[in-house]
């Protein structure tokens, strides 16, 4: 009989440690996808920022008085 | 009797290992349905970032726009479209098309030529010019910008009289 209730209760210990290994391996898994999904879609927006050019509207001024001082407007 | 008694305890274990497999089973199965859940919030959330991102993009655009148009509508007092129609026309001239306007300037003008040489891919002009029609002459090379086409200029002043080696040569 004390056989038997060493066997069971060694049977609980392996459950529970079977039980608690799946859930870390759960929590793990959905922890590593989450931070990869989110990040690689931060360097994306990152990247997409980095090349989209701001204008620089001191810039096109110039560029506009350099266009209107060599009267390329006119025919 | 006995053989009764063990097929007794045979059959309740195996109903109790039945019922721990489809225990865990169930159990795996809900974890798996939450980080799908946990997965499907991050790209919900990630969604929404990039909504909103991409709404103050298009807002910081439309105001960058408009601030280019009226920039454009203030100095030059033209439509930013048919300004940069006109400065697109100017720009995307071929050299067949540069040439003839070149050609049109000076009759228009009454330049006289001395030499022209036309070879296809270059045109080399050489004229004299009055100080008046110098100075129109840089104009108009500047303000049809073919200046492009310009490989090479040579001036030389004697007295009032501009003597003027144009060499145009086909961009590619």
């Amino acid at each position: 009989m004390k056989k038997i209730k060493f066997l069971i209760s060694i049977i609980y210990f392996f459950l529970i440690i079977l039980i608690s290994l799946i859930t870390l391996f759960y929590l793990v898994k959905t922890i590593k996808d989450g931070v990869n999904i989110y990040f690689s879609n931060e360097n994306e927006n990152n990247a997409l920022e980095r090349s989209s050019q701001k204008i620089n509207i001191s810039d096109l001024n110039e560029k506009l008085d350099f266009i209107i001082k060599i009267k390329a407007l006119e025919k | 009797m006995i053989s009764n008694y063990f097929k007794k305890i045979y059959l309740k274990s195996l109903l109790f290992v039945l019922l721990l497999i489809c225990v865990i089973g169930g159990y795996i199965f809900s974890l798996k349905l939450y980080s799908n859940n946990i997965i499907s919030k991050i790209n919900n959330l990630i969604s929404y970032k990039q909504k909103q991102k991409f709404n103050q993009q298009n807002i910081i655009q439309q105001t960058e726009l408009k601030t280019i148009n009226n920039l454009i509508k203030e100095k030059t007092n033209q439509e930013p479209s048919y300004f940069i129609s006109q400065i697109n026309t100017k720009l995307s001239i071929s050299f067949e098309e540069a040439k003839r306007l070149i050609l049109e300037e000076f009759s228009k003008n009454n330049w006289q030529i001395k030499t022209s040489e036309d070879s296809g891919q270059e045109l080399k002009i050489t004229l004299e010019l009055k100080k008046e029609d110098f100075n129109k002459l840089s104009n108009f090379l500047i303000s049809n910008f073919m200046l492009n086409f310009l490989s090479s200029l040579k001036i030389e002043k004697n007295n009032n009289i501009y003597n003027v080696e144009l060499n145009f040569r086909q961009v590619f």
